[in-house]
């Protein structure tokens, strides 16, 4: 069953090898934004199945995006994995006070990412 | 001058002795009727006026001595009162000219001091060649006398080669001399020089008056020396105090504060005089009463509370108040003191370390920041590599196969040489607390060998325990690295078909684990040093096996945090064994306590 992500990440060859990993190994069909704005209107327009949401980004972050979207009705519901180098375990327990259904870490394993996301979604 | 006259008599009275001896044995030589009477007039004249005179001499003696001890009780300088003192002397005496000489005891030899003259005596001369004068030990009148060690007196300076100096004094017109060394128990501090236009003969009286001056001279210098050295002690204490940073108060008994240095006021934001007489407790922890932002909620525990019982020196991280209601964080050490065995008060020393704490977390984020910025272009790299070598973008030739294999796995190295780095750091900076809690070492054991499973599996290598049960105060989490880590290193090193054996045992103070492998072993000389950073034991290990040269840093740190120890011995006949000594209850104090302050 093929699913719809939308990346939000500012960085372009993140955002290029996360498409074509999720295209390529799990057949989803990917859309993708480079900033928090982008990512609010690209959600609302696409409707996607999951957002794999950078935290670190200029101007509106990771956090800061995730509590727009879920301010948002058309957003509100889409689940969202944060996907993030910030490994401390200070940084996690703030993103899970966020109440994102997950925290990935970078850098990830390109052949496994899909497999990730299935597993937290509970999909196939 | 009232001596001087006496002097000339005594020729005067000899003649009268003559002329009562030459009356009672030779009276034919009488020469008138009434010559007998006037001799006995006269000799009784003459034993009046020797009786006289040595009563007046006492006289002085013991006037000169109530005004020397009047100058002393003066308390005025030494300088002053020393000169004071010479004066009365050479008045009293009949002195032209008083010369001090300072024994220099580094160059050993005498230096002139300063210098008494009565007026009108044209003496200038002879203090102006003094001043530059530098007399070693038998030179000169002074240098005699301190040789000596008494006084010694010249009736006749020009009948007594004495050198250079005693010229001096006769071209200046000197007939008379005398010199006292000036003491302090032992030893000489300085030499009274004195001489005299006229001749001025030796006598017992005057020779004991100028040695009495000498002692009270001396006692007077010693006293005051005291004094100095006292004084200087105690400016050199106030400096100390003064200019140390850190805050120092000194309590009583009571808490209160006796004594406050000014880094105290500084840090507390009050004045020094207002400091004292505080208690100590409500200054720095507030009093329950108070309606400031952090009301009193110290208990039993509180330090600072039992500062007046408390008699074990303490150090501690605590927070503290400012005059304004602003508190601060610190570190501080609290030491009692012990006066006789009893407790009589306390000193406090305390430093703010707010700019630690910022400083710790400008690295902290310094060190985040880094790690993150590292991760992300390894994102795409490892992304890239693992897609490309999966062949799922297209077939792969072999050679292209295996150079893809070597970029992934060196990718992959680099993260977790990040992952070790961030590691090592919050770990080594105590910022991550352990959280310490009753925690079976065997469970732990059991938990890193089903994790290695696969890996020592894949390696042809058997990991077996035993079944002691030891339970100690622990971070589990923590534990388990370690653990995983030096089965990681034994499995790495071991040859296929070997056996890793982890083995547990309980002593009197904590619970040794031994990590034993069959591996190639590590060399005497590097036993100690592979628990360096980025060491190991050969340079090829890093590129075979994979490892950051970090792991085993990263577990004595651990280790070190749960006061224990970690160290590697060579096994007899082949391989090696890591062993860990846990104590069951980890020290949680940061300083080692120090002894109280014994008085």
């Amino acid at each position: 069953m093929s699913h719809r992500i939308l990346i939000i990440d500012d960085e372009e060859d993140i955002r290029e090898v996360a498409a074509l990993s999720l295209e390529t190994v799990a057949g989803w069909e990917v859309v993708v934004a480079s900033s928090g704005a982008q990512g609010l209107a690209r959600a609302i327009e696409h409707q996607p199945d999951a957002i794999l949401l950078d935290v670190m980004m200029p101007g509106m972050d990771g956090a800061a995006t995730f509590r727009e979207l879920r301010k948002n009705p058309a957003t509100a519901r889409i689940p969202v994995l944060l996907l993030t180098a910030k490994v401390q375990s200070s940084d996690q327990r703030r993103f899970a006070d966020l109440g994102v259904e997950a925290v990935l870490f970078k850098p990830f394993d390109p052949l496994t990412l899909s497999t990730q996301i299935a597993g937290v979604l509970g999909w196939k | 001058m009232v001596q001087r006259g006496f002097s000339f008599i005594s020729p005067v009275l000899l003649g009268l002795a003559l002329a009562v001896v030459l009356g009672v044995f030779a009276p034919h030589l009488t020469v008138g009727p009434h010559f007998n009477e006037v001799l006995i007039f006269a000799a009784g004249a003459a034993a009046a006026v020797l009786v006289l005179r040595l009563l007046v001499q006492r006289e002085h003696r013991v006037a000169l001595q109530l005004v020397v001890s009047e100058i002393v009780r003066e308390n005025t300088s030494p300088e002053v009162a020393a000169m004071r003192i010479v004066e009365a002397l050479c008045i009293s005496q009949g002195w032209d000219v008083a010369l001090k000489w300072e024994v220099n005891v580094v160059e050993k030899r005498l230096e002139f001091c300063s210098a008494w003259s009565a007026p009108g005596r044209r003496t200038e001369g002879l203090i102006q060649e003094s001043m530059e004068l530098k007399l070693n030990s038998g030179v000169g009148l002074p240098g005699k006398a301190w040789a000596d060690g008494h006084a010694v007196w010249i009736t006749n300076l020009a009948a007594t080669p004495l050198g250079a100096h005693t010229q001096v004094a006769l071209r200046a017109g000197m007939v008379s001399g005398c010199a006292v060394p000036v003491r302090v128990g032992n030893s000489v501090l300085a030499v009274l020089e004195f001489y005299c236009h006229f001749c001025l003969r030796e006598n017992r009286e005057a020779m004991a008056a100028i040695e009495t001056v000498a002692v009270s001279l001396g006692q007077m210098l010693a006293s005051s020396n005291e004094r100095g050295r006292a004084e200087k002690l105690h400016r050199e204490q106030e400096i100390l105090l003064d200019s140390v940073a850190d805050g120092i108060c000194g309590l009583d008994a009571n808490g209160l504060i006796s004594f406050a240095n000014p880094a105290a006021a500084r840090l507390v934001g009050a004045s020094l005089a207002s400091l004292t007489g505080k208690p100590v407790h409500a200054l720095l922890h507030g009093n329950g009463a108070a309606s400031g932002p952090k009301t009193s909620q110290c208990g039993e525990d509180c330090m600072l509370l039992r500062a007046t019982s408390r008699l074990k020196t303490t150090a501690c991280q605590d927070t503290f108040l400012r005059a304004d209601g602003s508190s601060f964080p610190v570190d501080y050490v609290l030491t009692p003191i012990l006066d006789s065995g009893r407790f009589s008060g306390s000193v406090l020393s305390f430093r703010d370390i707010s700019q630690r704490y910022a400083l710790d977390r400008l690295k902290d984020e310094f060190v985040s920041t880094v790690s993150h910025e590292l991760r992300t272009p390894l994102t795409s790299i490892r992304g890239a590599l693992g897609l490309l070598s999966s062949g799922i973008l297209g077939d792969v030739n072999d050679k292209a196969a295996n150079l893809l294999r070597i970029a992934m796995t060196n990718s992959d190295r680099l993260v977790r040489l990040i992952n070790d780095i961030l590691d090592l750091e919050r770990i080594q900076s105590g910022r991550e607390r352990l959280a310490f809690r009753p925690v079976q070492l065997a469970q732990i054991v059991r938990q890193a060998i089903d994790g290695m499973a696969p890996v020592a599996e894949a390696a042809g290598v058997q990991l077996i325990h035993d079944t002691t049960r030891v339970e100690i105060e622990a971070d589990a989490d923590r534990l388990l690295q370690v653990m995983t880590n030096l089965l990681s290193n034994a499995v790495k090193f071991s040859p296929p078909n070997s056996t890793i054996s982890v083995m547990l045992r309980p002593g009197p103070d904590g619970a040794t684990l031994s990590v034993i492998d069959n591996g190639r072993g590590i060399p005497a000389d590097k036993l100690e040093s592979v628990f360096g950073r980025f060491q190991q034991v050969d340079a090829s290990d890093s590129r075979q096996k994979g490892g950051t040269g970090l792991g085993l840093a990263i577990c004595r740190t651990i280790v070190q945090q749960h006061s224990g120890r970690i160290w590697a011995e060579r096994n007899p006949v082949r391989g090696t064994t890591f062993y860990v000594f846990l104590p069951y209850q980890p020290e949680a104090a940061d300083f080692s306590p120090s002894l109280p302050l014994l008085l």
